[in-house]
């Protein structure tokens, strides 16, 4: 598949949020797009031997983890899920989900290797690692290198860490968004002051594209699913607030976990699985559900899922909740598109903050007004 | 002048007037009778209600530093509402 070109369809001056084409030789699509991660994968192998339908997503993003017992990165499973991406015609990326620890000790010595280890791989979209401290100057260098050792079906698509050094960031990062179609970022926490700053930089960066302009599209990557220091907010629909297009949530990898860790996670109960809720725009439990609504909302759904559909109780809530969220954002999007005309300059701003609870509060506390900017 | 609150901010209106009606309360006693529902929630929640006129704010007795809420009664808001 090829990507021909990413345009910006609208910008809503209200949220600074943004609709973009995106035209690939196989398909026209809007962003805002929740990525088919390695769960969803994992649920979809499952769907086909049952002869039942996939996800209607047109991307896929597959999370390589690190065994940390031996040092390696994990690319097991990378060529299955990479020909499943090419049946179901999506664009398809691959990238070594770092840990915050693994970024504060990444330099271009191991970033280079990673690159070159992942371009032996027949991938069309090779992401690379850009160490927090990289200058534009050191970047560029770098870049010129790496390019050299590309075939002229790939692509190179810079991987930022949200935590990049905070005065070396926006120059690099701007120079990144005239130069390239795919940049993906790996995202920590909102709270934290630099991740905060950088992210506002993008999403400043972003909010001046206007109708017509060729745009990259911005992969947020391996952030929270659920915020839980933020109320519980959907991590995607928070990260899509600074301008990503493309998200992906962080996927944990169960064999760096200790034993009683795993167990834990395996005996979950359906009273501790977080199910996203369409009336919140984020995700609660049992708990609290019973208290607000006077029924279980996740044992009731389980109730009505069918083993037939191929899947386990918790891929079921997953597989919902893949789809509400990504309902919602089309919703959005149509909020967004409509501020075009005069008299819906605050379609999506109202959707935002009158439609759902976690997304208001989330909006009126963390994200910067932008009334004058 | 009230005006319309999101369906959110009424479901929990709706929760605290059952407890309280127009007796006042504070921050602590509302998060408290609100479960499941962090300080952000709460403080953005009472900033859609005083903002829409259904909540009003008065500084505490004894204590300048603390607020203390009253809730508008939902009759004289709909009535507030017709004119």
């Amino acid at each position: 598949m090829i990507l021909k070109s990413i345009k910006t369809e609208q910008t809503d001056e209200r949220t600074g949020l943004v609709v973009k084409r995106i035209i690939t030789s196989e398909w026209e699509n809007f962003n805002r797009k929740v990525a088919v991660n390695n769960s969803l994968f994992s649920c979809e192998q499952k769907r086909l031997i049952h002869n039942k339908p996939l996800l209607d997503i047109p991307f896929q993003i597959h999370h390589i983890g690190f065994k940390r017992k031996k040092q390696i990165w994990n690319f097991d499973g990378l060529e299955i899920s990479k020909e499943h991406a090419i049946k179901q015609k999506r664009l398809y990326l691959a990238f070594q989900q770092r840990s915050a620890e693994q970024w504060d000790n990444l330099d271009f010595v191991e970033a280079e290797g990673d690159f070159q280890n992942l371009a032996t791989r027949g991938l069309p979209f090779v992401p690379y690692s850009i160490p927090k401290d990289s200058s534009l100057e050191t970047w560029k260098k770098r870049k010129e290198d790496a390019l050299s050792i590309l075939n002229q079906s790939q692509m190179l698509v810079p991987i930022f860490c949200s935590k990049h050094q905070r005065d070396l960031f926006e120059d690099i990062f701007n120079y990144e968004f005239e130069n390239s179609k795919l940049i993906g970022v790996q995202c920590y926490n909102i709270n934290d002051n630099d991740n905060f700053i950088n992210l506002t930089k993008i999403k400043l960066r972003n909010m001046r594209l206007q109708t017509g302009d060729e745009a990259p599209l911005l992969l947020g990557l391996s952030y929270e699913k659920s915020l839980r220091g933020l109320s519980n907010v959907s991590g995607s629909f928070a990260y899509s607030c600074f301008g990503f297009d493309i998200l992906s949530h962080r996927q944990i990898f169960l064999e760096n976990m200790p034993v009683d860790v795993i167990k834990k996670i395996l005996s979950t109960g359906i009273e501790e699985i977080m199910r996203y809720d369409k009336t919140l725009g984020g995700f609660n439990l049992s708990a609290e559900q019973e208290f607000w609504e006077g029924i279980n909302i996740t044992q009731a759904f389980l109730e009505n899922v069918s083993v037939a559909e191929g899947l386990t109780p918790f891929q079921a809530i997953q597989w919902a909740n893949y789809h509400e969220q990504q309902n919602d954002f089309n919703i959005l999007n149509n909020h967004i598109l409509e501020t075009a005309y005069d008299d819906k300059k605050d379609s999506a701003l109202n959707y935002i903050e009158s439609q759902k609870e976690k997304w208001s509060v989330f909006w009126k506390t963390k994200m910067p007004q932008l009334i004058g900017v | 002048m009230v005006n319309p609150i999101p369906k959110w901010v009424w479901k929990r209106y709706a929760l605290l007037w059952k407890k309280f009606k127009d007796k006042p309360f504070t921050f602590e006693e509302a998060q408290k009778e609100l479960k499941h529902v962090d300080r952000n929630v709460v403080s953005v929640m009472f900033n859609e209600l005083k903002n829409a006129g259904w909540i009003s704010v008065s500084l505490g007795e004894g204590d300048s530093r603390k607020r203390v809420y009253n809730l508008s009664n939902p009759t004289l808001i709909i009535e507030s509402v017709k004119k």
